[in-house]
């Protein structure tokens, strides 16, 4: 098999104040998995989405199996065999799993739908996938993240597309669904599909890719079958045109007097008994499965879920957060995993978003000062190398790590004494992740605390004083940065609780 | 909630307890609406004697058959995410624009023809406006309600039209089987708007479009044909029923279908359509509809003053959906 799938001509699309792609050529091998990878903002998801008919191009021609293809609608390109999952979710929250899986194809019979085919297949689908444990009559919004974009993914299965192509499909998933995701890929390159793969996730990339291509700035930097001597350093030479300290080890600050007491914490089944206690200049990682309650404890810890039981300290003094705004008045800041729906005021600007946390600050004499909302924002999006076209970009208009690191900016800048973070990293490339670390560990050692949530054992490991483990809502360890290995905290979400020695 | 699926296994909906069950079925719109009619018509046949009479009856789907002919195409629109303000103007418009033409001494057939065409036309711009200037539905469509009301207005000068011929009356009065014809459109629209919402993908598709409009779209469900289409047929079964008014009232007035587009949205959030789309079906819409007309009933019959009933509708409007937002936030906090 060595047709060319997909043939990309001089491929260019402009948006105000961006060339999001600028002449980017290239091929994709029928049957290969083609890996992607660039820094956030390189224009990769651009690429798709011209690829999907959701976007058109500006200059430049795709052809598809050796023949020119002009899509002006999804609908074009969907009948063309392209399937896609794509960055954000964009599933139907209100509708159920089966209706998730056929959407926009629903099954019918003599022109009337036919649900009982529609559960049957669904049914079988997921059972196909091995998702068994899905319900195919669950709402959608009562499945966790992960699990709805194993769903997303497994409605490209009955569509039977040549060319199958995924954005960033593991910034979601737990370790189990990401197995299950290759197990997947590995069943359709067999049946011969193309298959398109975006990660920031190297290690991925250098488990399924046959070949790979490097986008940076919406320019093409290089296209090369995958072998063995291409190392994670020479990616990321390629996307970031300089070496990156990638084992990022950003060291420790001074750790201060106690901060913050957490006692026998409960919120109904979620968060069972959690005790501990948290440090000035201490950041606090909280390793654990999906599931484990590792974040219904920051959202108790942040007013947004019912305590149960037990309290909270800070400054030596009992507090009582009941919501969000409590939580905010004992500065507190809650950085959430679902950017899109809890954080982000996508239709507004980057300059409003990250003045929104800390509005008061601005203030002065009674009225806002719009130039200090501007320097600051200015002041992150340098911090932060925040890809965008000026202040008054739409936040709704950057890519997907763009928007996580301004949804960071915005906390940061109200300035709190404990910040409470999911996921701090996701979709955030290689670079920009180091420079994240960097900044939380600043933000500590002017005598604040981090509480950090992750699913990437590297990342705890690097940037964390100690780790607490959580399986089914309770505790089940606490590690010091020197103790920390990836096997033991593995052993400890799976809920094995270690006598201490 | 979506941890304890994971850990035990494949849930499978029958295996609930009964206690359960029951719990999940109250937290269906229609079955508490329905058990809660049940209720007020029961006080209401102890209350007064006049409740259970077979006039009484007559008087109550009779009443209600214009809002509920209207509320079903308004329902299915509602959960793609598209209200619709404009069909009690529509009404007035359309049925202005027919009952005209009959005394121009236009054919019947002919005169109920323009009508229900200038209903389709004149329905689908509010989807063209959407669709093309980019308004939202509500902005869209609080436009023409008011210019339509406006135009139908002018063209009344004020007044209003009557004699019309007798073929044409009989279309609104004639009676089959002792029931009155009003009450047969009502029912035929009613499971019409169930079968199709349920059954035809074009209009199923009204729950993707509501849900997430962005990912329809990338599902390649053309949305923009759907809102056309929609507010389309809004339009011609509001002419339709404008048309039938006249007939059976036997004059055209320009004060006709006054306020029914906000009864009608009253009457849909309370039969547990969302106004922010996905949600909803036309049984809710129906039993929202029947609860409002009870209520309006329940005021004539006990003399209270009729003032009364925007009072009482607008409180169970807030009850009801205050308690559903409250149910919900209750589960998925538990
Ligand atoms: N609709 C839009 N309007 C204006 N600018 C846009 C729009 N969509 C994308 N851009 C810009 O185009 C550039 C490329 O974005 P794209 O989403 O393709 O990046 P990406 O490579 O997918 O990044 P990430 O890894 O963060 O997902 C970015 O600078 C972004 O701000
Ligand atoms: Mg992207």
């Amino acid at each position: 098999m060595e047709n060319t799938a997909i043939k990309l001509k001089s491929i260019t699309k402009v948006f105000p104040g961006v060339r999001a792609l600028n002449q980017v050529s290239f091929e994709i091998k029928e049957g290969d998995v083609h890996c992607i990878i660039g820094e956030n903002g390189a224009g990769k998801s651009t690429m798709i989405k011209i690829l999907a008919g959701v976007q058109g191009c500006d200059e430049g021609q795709v052809e598809l199996f050796g023949t020119p293809v002009h899509f002006k609608s999804p609908e074009d390109a969907k009948k063309a065999g392209i399937g896609v999952v794509y960055q954000e979710l964009s599933n139907f929250m209100h509708l159920d799993v089966a209706s998730n899986l056929f959407a926009g194809a629903v099954p019918t019979k003599r022109g009337r739908i036919d649900y009982k085919a529609l559960y049957q297949s669904a049914r079988e689908i997921l059972d196909a996938c091995g998702l068994d444990y899905i319900n195919e009559r669950a709402d959608m919004n009562t499945l966790s993240l992960g699990s709805q974009q194993m769903v997303e993914i497994a409605a490209l299965m009955h569509e039977n597309a040549r060319v199958v192509i995924l954005d960033e499909p593991t910034s979601a998933l737990t370790q189990v669904e990401v197995e299950k995701l290759f197990e997947l890929i590995h069943d359709m390159k067999k049946k011969g599909v193309t298959i398109i793969y975006i990660s920031h996730r190297l290690d991925e990339v250098v488990e399924l890719a046959d070949a790979l291509t490097v986008l940076k700035d919406g320019e093409h930097v290089a296209t090369m079958p995958m072998t063995k001597e291409i190392t994670k350093d020479d990616m990321i030479r390629y996307m970031v045109g300089r070496d990156v300290a990638y084992e990022y080890g950003v060291g420790t600050s001074e750790i201060g007097e106690v901060l913050m007491e957490v006692e026998h914490l409960s919120s109904g089944k979620a968060v069972s008994d959690i005790s501990f206690e948290l440090h000035k200049g201490e950041i606090l990682g909280i390793a654990g499965l999906e599931g484990s309650g590792r974040t219904e404890l920051l959202e108790t810890l942040f007013g947004w879920r019912e305590t149960t039981g037990g309290s909270v300290k800070l400054h030596g003094r009992e507090v009582s957060i009941r919501n969000p705004y409590d939580a905010k008045k004992n500065r507190l800041a809650y950085i959430t995993k679902e950017r899109k729906i809890l954080g982000l005021f996508l239709n507004l600007d980057i300059r409003q978003n990250i003045a929104a946390a800390s509005t008061e600050r601005y203030v002065q004499g009674g009225t806002v000062r719009y130039g200090k909302i501007a320097e600051n924002a200015k002041k992150y999006i340098a911090a932060m190398s925040i890809k965008c076209s000026g202040l008054a970009q739409k936040v709704l208009n950057l890519s997907g790590g763009n928007q996580q690191k301004v949804l960071l900016s915005m906390w940061l800048s109200a300035d709190p004494d404990v910040v409470l973070i999911d996921e701090p990293t996701r979709g955030v490339d290689v670079g920009a992740k180091a420079e994240i670390h960097l900044l939380l560990r600043d933000v500590v050692s002017k005598g604040k605390a981090v509480i950090m949530v992750s699913s990437e054992m590297p990342e705890l490991m690097a940037s964390c004083d100690r780790v607490m483990v959580m399986y089914e809502g309770r505790c089940t360890g606490m590690l010091n940065n020197k103790e920390l290995r990836e096997e033991r905290l593995m052993t400890m979400a799976s809920g094995y609780t270690e006598s201490p020695q | 909630m979506s941890v304890v699926k994971q850990k035990t296994g494949k849930v499978s909906p029958k295996n609930g307890q009964l206690s359960e069950k029951i719990g999940m079925l109250l937290q269906k719109r229609e079955i508490s609406l329905a058990i809660l009619l049940v209720l007020f018509a029961l006080c209401l046949s102890i209350a007064t004697p006049n409740f259970l009479q077979v006039a009484n009856f007559r008087v109550l789907l009779q009443g209600m058959a214009t809002d509920m002919m209207i509320a079903i195409p308004m329902c299915i629109s509602l959960i793609a995410g598209n209200i619709d303000f404009s069909g009690g103007s529509a009404l007035c418009l359309n049925g202005a624009i027919c009952a005209l033409m009959l005394n121009q001494g236009l054919p019947v057939p002919l005169a109920i023809l323009i009508g229900l065409t200038s209903g389709f036309l004149l329905g689908g711009l509010n989807g063209v406006i959407i669709n093309k200037l980019g308004l939202t539905p509500l902005v869209a469509t609080m436009g023409t309600w008011m210019a339509y009301r406006g135009a139908a207005l002018v063209m009344l000068g004020g007044g209003t039209l009557s004699s019309f011929p007798e073929s044409f009356l009989v279309l609104g009065r004639a009676t089959i089987l002792g029931i009155p014809v009003t009450i047969i459109y009502m029912l035929v629209i009613v499971v019409v708007g169930i079968l199709v919402l349920k059954y035809s993908n074009f209009f199923h598709n009204a729950y993707y479009i509501g849900s997430n409009k962005a990912s329809a779209k990338l599902a390649g469900i053309n949305v923009e044909r759907f809102t056309v289409i929609t507010y389309a047929i809004t339009g011609t079964i509001a002419a339709f029923a404008g048309i039938i008014l006249s007939a059976r009232l036997g004059s055209c007035s320009q004060n006709a279908g006054e306020s029914l587009e906000f009864r009608n949205v009253v009457a849909l959030l309370v039969g547990g359509v969302s106004m922010d789309g996905g949600v909803g079906s036309v049984l809710g819409a129906m039993l929202g509809v029947v609860l409002m007309q009870m209520v309006g009933n329940a005021i004539t019959l006990l003399y209270l003053n009729a003032s009364y009933t925007k009072v009482i509708n607008g409180c169970i409007l807030i009850l009801a959906v205050g308690l559903d937002v409250m149910l919900k936030k209750k589960k998925a906090k538990a």
